[in-house]
């Protein structure tokens, strides 16, 4: 199952969302940016919960906007700030996937649901944060669903919470042609996870590179000015002052490391890269 | 439309205390004025609000956004809460008709059965009545603004049971004059008609109205963004 976004657009007041992206089978991809940096919307576009204002938006070559129910039983969804009712049970929520989805197992998820250690008989609403995201993510992945979009899925939790979630989508993705659409600002998690990485700031996508390029191939030139000012700037993707001089953001490290070996060169990151483009480009906009 | 009224019953279950509570007062207030007329319109009512309340349920904690990625459609979900809504009603006048036929071998409730079926029939189409005013108010306004519209919405309905009484009590007693000729014209007139087809015409009125909300439902929850 394939998702595109090809310049899909909302406006909010001043933000205006704008973006483009891909999800394949067989791959995690994920977004990452800054708080309001527009990636819920994007979700929230993708699952047809807002009327985009121009743009295309398919899921498996269909209209976003109007998803038919089956296509819509391919899906697992986790959003960040909403899930079912609190007031409802595990035991409810069992009963109602099972009338939402034939491929439903109600006894594996009650199992699943056991081995996370949460109660049966408690109130959603009573469960702490940690408790209330793995019962989200076992609810997407209780019915075999082609595509999971996960928005924000450990926000709020703990490393050991964080960790337990992102082996259970490793776990999803042993399946050949399940993917993951996930949203992140904790570059970490996805550097672990994830296939390809979109970078969103102000509704706009900043960067789209494979995970394993920014990890193998960009990297951070910590340089004086003078050094800065001898420098090949055709390789940069941009440059930030620092008290030292420039920090210069690079997707060819090996290029740099081979000619310039006196100055340093560290690992870029997600972290860093997406820090590195973010402030670069506020000073383009200012 | 299965997936939404198996969660709906959930959420219902989730207020059983409640439910009890109020069938305790209705029972009293039976047993203390022998009406039961009264209390199938009671119970009747309050299965429609509790109903139409689920929507209150659904956008606690934004939880229409996930709903929505269940697989059930937006009009789906509006067309649910009139099923869900239709389904409670019939069921609470059912259940109150057969605690009449129970009990009548030695209560003296005033009705024959016939009677108790009309009256119960009556109820539901009045309370459909009012749920196709109601459901679209509820998908249109937060929860704060349906308070209010409940409150306007029962005193709309005692206001014109109260009007249509006085006005049919003055013109049974003569009091009014010309202007109460008119309205005895017209009840003598509407006597002289066959019952099943008054019947008829309720029903097609009542019928009507919960089709153009139905529509207006519908078209309400497709604009609406979560």
């Amino acid at each position: 199952m394939v998702i595109q976004l090809e310049n899909a657009k909302k406006k909010y007041g001043n933000f205006e969302l704008d973006c483009s992206l891909k999800l394949e089978p067989g791959c995690v991809t994920g977004l990452i940016g800054r708080n309001g940096a527009g990636k819920s919307t994007a979700f929230k576009l993708i699952l047809g919960l807002i009327h985009g204002d121009g743009g295309a938006i398919t899921i498996d070559g269909k209209n976003a906007s109007d998803l038919d129910s089956d296509t819509k039983r391919k899906l697992g969804v986790v959003l960040a700030e909403s899930g079912f009712s609190g007031y409802l049970k595990i035991k409810d929520v069992a009963k109602i996937l099972k009338a939402a989805y034939p491929s439903f197992k109600e006894d594996d998820f009650m199992s699943q649901c056991e081995k996370q250690r949460l109660p049966k008989d408690k109130q959603i609403k009573e469960f702490s944060t940690g408790m209330k995201a793995k019962l989200k993510i076992l609810a997407a992945l209780s019915h075999d669903a082609e595509v999971l979009i996960l928005d924000e899925p450990t926000a709020g939790l703990d490393v050991i919470a964080r960790e337990e979630i992102l082996d259970m989508l490793r776990e999803y993705m042993k399946k050949e042609d399940n993917s993951i659409l996930i949203s992140s600002h904790i570059a970490s998690d996805l550097e672990g996870l994830c296939d390809d990485v979109y970078m969103i700031e102000n509704g706009r996508i900043l960067l789209h590179e494979e995970t394993g390029v920014i990890l193998d191939e960009y990297g951070v030139l910590k340089v004086t000015g003078e050094q800065y000012g001898k420098l090949e700037k055709e390789y940069l993707l941009c440059a930030k002052e620092e008290s030292y001089g420039y920090a210069c953001l690079t997707a060819q490290k090996a290029f740099y490391r081979e000619n310039y070996p006196d100055i340093t060169i560290e690992k870029a990151g997600i972290d860093q890269v997406i820090t590195l483009m973010i402030s670069a480009n506020g000073k383009k906009e200012a | 439309m299965k997936t939404l009224l198996v969660k709906d019953y959930r959420i219902l279950l989730t207020q059983k205390k409640s439910l009890i509570l109020i069938l305790a007062i209705g029972v009293l207030m039976v047993i203390s004025t022998m009406e039961i007329d009264f209390l199938v319109g009671y119970m009747m009512m309050l299965a429609m609000i509790m109903s139409a309340g689920t929507i209150n349920y659904d956008e606690l904690d934004n939880g229409m956004s996930f709903l929505m990625t269940l697989p059930a459609s937006r009009k789906g979900y509006a067309i649910e809460k009139y099923v869900f809504t239709f389904i409670n009603t019939v069921l609470c006048g059912l259940v109150m008709f057969i605690l009449y036929l129970v009990t009548k071998g030695f209560i003296n409730w005033g009705f024959e059965t016939i009677e108790m079926l009309s009256v119960s029939v009556g109820w539901i189409c009045g309370i459909m009545l009012a749920s196709a005013i109601l459901l679209p108010l509820y998908m249109k306004f937060s929860a704060e603004k349906r308070r209010v519209i409940i409150l306007i919405l029962w005193g709309a309905v005692a206001a014109i049971i109260y009007s249509i009484q006085k006005v049919v009590t003055m013109a049974s007693n003569g009091v009014g004059g010309d202007k109460m000729a008119v309205v005895n014209d017209l009840l003598a007139k509407i006597e002289t008609f066959n019952p099943i087809v008054i019947v008829a015409i309720i029903i097609g009125i009542v019928i009507l109205s919960i089709a153009v909300s139905m529509l207006i439902s519908i078209r309400i929850i497709q604009k609406k963004e979560y």
